[in-house]
């Protein structure tokens, strides 16, 4: 008898680790001494190098380095380099604040347990830091932004302390602070913390690959195959002094609220899962369904609980997730200009796993994500040099006017640049036929993939039906589970992490043509 | 008459339905998972008018998804203008494309003249991407002033069509008729994107003067040649 079910999964590498970590946001290191630094410092860091390096080393034996201005009329480095050495090192005295340090009490942060972040900069007679600005990205993927205007004693302290943080799940938390100055200028600085729980192993399971809005996860149908997939990034966090291994088998214990259990299976990952001790580490699986309850359920635009659980080394975590059927749309990729591999399957993955993940909190999601490109004959040729820079509205239209895809996907144009700097554009309500000069979503390169996965959502919001949040636009700005506006995933300067929709929001893009209902 | 359609392509769903309503009963029936809580300090900040305040405000509505309206900008004061121009060679700014592009965008926008100067060393910097020269001359051009021309002109050999593109559509916005001849050198480039735009701009220029200004090749026009592309859909990516 064939199998119902089944999965497979693995850890990540430490690349993949890395790139997680770097889609945080950007990663700033404290600034360096040019005077106190060690050689070995100067070497490694990314903009000296250690040709630059020996070259400090033998300027600074001369003379006292006051800013990095001198390096730049001694004729060591050009005015570019300067520029970028006066973000991140200092002289005698900083020309400017410079974020120092962001530090907290103790050694690890614990769940549900109240903390305080230290911020510390370099202070300079100059000019003074006026406000900070911090922004906490939470291991369950809840970004925070806030600003502190700092009084006198903050500024002649060098320092602020911010106490009332605290996070709801173990992993990683990731820091970023910015001080702004009197002048205009502002200094950065970031720091990643690792929290834990006093329970300490646990597994955090989330579908898809770093969804910001949490909820149910969707089920994705593959019909070559005729099984459900359930893809989930998963989390393995160990709060204990020592490592933990909790071998491979994944065990998952399948419910509905009605009928109880539907399913009990499971699968082996590639390879054991060793845990160092306080660490996190970042891993991915899926499971599969062919046949039996859990088909059945899906197949009926059904919900389920899944209990994933794995034992090792004295410990048993579990973890729940509920995946459902949701209502789709798609998107079409339309390529105008030059961008690498990566780029391409960058603009994909904001698609079909950023946007998608700020669908998912309304039972929503990107069913697929198709990719096409202007170029390849000579017509075709010359578009892509008059449309990858776009000069005006005329040409917006025209390119829109002129390129379609026959399927029910979302037509998104994809240019190098814009005239008027946006990050997108979108038609509000438009044609579910995708005829006309308004007929699809213009947006521009952006390397912040988790802001392009925003606009994508957001964009895609207009395309289906809706106005601004802080326009007419006949719905509530915002629900009592989220009060603020700029939350909104649709509000006029929507952050790159901002995910929430309304009821009323989701009631009415819903209603467009090009959302549907996707079932086998 | 309907835009064309791309040939045999696989669509990717066997059954695409009907738009979905709210008729029927849900068989969503799982409880939520409790989530852990996140907290944060109560926010209690206004924004004020210092500069650190001033540049605050920039920032945010250089995140605005779509183009931000001039009276956004109008309401900031003159200061913004400069601050937006010493932007440009802020680090923060550089080390983001993208925001660096819409800083550019912006002082194209609002026409900075303060801006001629550092965006024609963009323009001028070789290590610069296109992209970055494409947005910078843009800008030029919309700010208008005869001091971008020579700028323009100096990067108007760049290999890059988008931004010879650019070139030509900023100097066919300056109202000098200094530009004149490299517009015709121009409306002669190998590439009809760039040439289409500057044979338009000549042509604009001599309506304005009433005479010929001697022999441009002969473009199709980007309504013509749309007519002639109508048949054309985009290629599926290849990978």
């Amino acid at each position: 008898m064939p199998r119902e079910a089944g999965g497979s999964g693995r850890v990540f590498s430490r690349k993949d680790t890395e790139l997680i970590r770097a889609s945080f946001g950007p990663q700033v290191a404290a600034p360096l001494d040019l005077n106190k630094a060690k050689p070995e410092q100067l070497a490694n860091h990314p903009l000296i190098g250690r040709r630059l390096a020996t070259k400090l080393v033998n300027f600074r034996k001369k003379t006292r380095i006051i800013s990095p201005a001198d390096l730049y009329h001694a004729g060591l480095i050009d005015y570019g380099l300067l520029r970028k050495l006066e973000s991140c090192t200092f002289g005698r005295e900083a020309i400017r604040p410079l974020m120092q340090g962001i530090e907290i009490d103790g050694r690890h942060l614990f769940v549900d347990e109240a903390f305080a972040l230290r911020f510390t900069w370099l202070a300079t007679a100059a000019v003074s830091p006026v406000i900070l600005s911090v922004e906490v990205r939470f291991p369950s993927g809840r970004t925070s932004e806030l600003h502190v205007r700092l009084s006198k004693k903050d500024i002649k302290a060098g320092q602020v302390t911010l106490p009332g943080f605290s996070s709801g799940e173990s992993g990683e938390l990731y820091v970023l602070a910015t001080l702004r100055d009197a002048a205009g200028g502002v200094s950065r600085q970031s720091a990643i913390f690792g929290v834990f729980t006093r329970n300490p192993v646990q597994i955090f399971v989330t579908p898809q690959y770093l969804t910001q809005s949490g909820g149910a996860g969707a089920p994705k149908y593959n019909f070559g195959e005729n099984r459900w997939y359930c893809y989930a990034q998963v989390r393995w966090v160990n709060g204990e002094g020592q490592s933990v291994n909790l071998g491979r088998r994944v065990n998952v214990h399948v419910t509905d609220a009605a009928i109880g259990t539907v399913a009990d299976f499971a699968f082996d990952l590639s390879g054991d899962i060793v845990i160092p001790a306080f660490s996190t580490v970042y891993g991915n699986w899926y499971t599969w369904h062919g046949s039996g309850g859990i088909f059945d359920e899906f197949s009926a635009k059904g919900d389920l609980t899944f209990r994933y659980s794995m034992s090792g080394s004295g410990f048993t975590p579990a973890r729940s997730q509920v995946w459902r059927t949701m209502r789709t749309i798609g998107y079409n990729i339309i390529r105008v200009g030059d961008f690498t591999a990566t780029e391409r399957s960058e603009y994909q993955r904001a698609a079909e796993q950023i946007a998608s993940g700020i669908f998912r909190s309304r039972d929503m999601t990107v069913y697929g994500v198709e990719l096409y490109r202007i170029e390849g004959t000579p017509d075709m040729d010359a578009d892509k040099a008059r449309f990858r820079f776009i000069d005006n509205q005329g040409e917006i239209n025209a390119l829109r006017s002129k390129y379609t895809v026959n399927n029910w996907y979302l037509d998104v144009f994809f240019v190098e640049g814009r005239w008027d700097g946006a990050f997108g554009s979108s038609p509000v309500n438009g044609p579910v036929d995708k005829q006309g000069d308004a007929s699809g979503l213009v947006l521009r390169r952006d390397s912040d993939t988790v802001n392009l996965g925003q606009t994508f959502a957001h964009e895609a919001g207009h395309y289906l039906g809706l106005e601004h949040a802080d326009e007419d636009d006949g719905c509530a700005d915002t629900d009592p589970a989220s009060p603020t506006i700029s939350d909104n995933f649709i509000f006029s300067s929507s952050r790159r992490d901002s995910a929430v929709i309304t009821g009323c929001q989701i009631n009415k893009m819903r209603q467009h043509g090009l959302v549907r209902s996707m079932t086998p | 008459m309907a835009k064309p359609t791309p040939g045999a392509k696989n669509l990717p769903v066997k059954y695409p339905s009907v738009p979905d309503s709210e008729a029927g009963p849900s068989r969503y029936n799982e409880p939520d998972i409790p989530t852990g809580v996140d907290r944060v300090p109560a926010d209690r900040f206004q924004l004020g008018d210092t500069r650190a305040d001033l540049r605050l405000r920039i920032e945010q509505l250089l995140q605005r998804k779509e183009a931000v309206p001039d009276d956004a900008w109008a309401q900031l004061g003159p200061d913004a203008r400069d601050l937006l121009v010493e932007m440009l060679d802020d680090e923060a700014v550089r080390s983001r494309e993208e925001v660096l592009h819409r800083v550019i965008s912006v002082i194209g926008q609002l026409a900075v003249k303060r801006g001629i100067t550092p965006l024609s060393s963009i323009l001028a910097d070789g290590s610069a991407r296109n992209v970055t020269q494409a947005y910078a001359a843009n800008a030029l051009g919309r700010i208008g002033e005869p001091a971008a021309i020579e700028a323009l002109v100096a990067a108007a050999n760049v290999k890059d069509d988008m931004v010879r593109r650019q070139l030509a559509i900023a100097l066919g916005r300056i109202e000098r008729e200094t530009v004149v001849p490299h517009l015709l050198k121009l409306s002669e480039d190998q590439s009809i994107a760039v040439a289409e735009v500057a044979a338009e701009a000549v042509g604009r220029w001599e309506q304005k003067l009433g005479r010929p200004l001697g022999a441009k090749r002969k473009v199709a026009t980007t309504k013509s040649a749309g007519k002639a592309r109508a048949k054309k859909k985009p290629a599926p990516e290849e990978g």
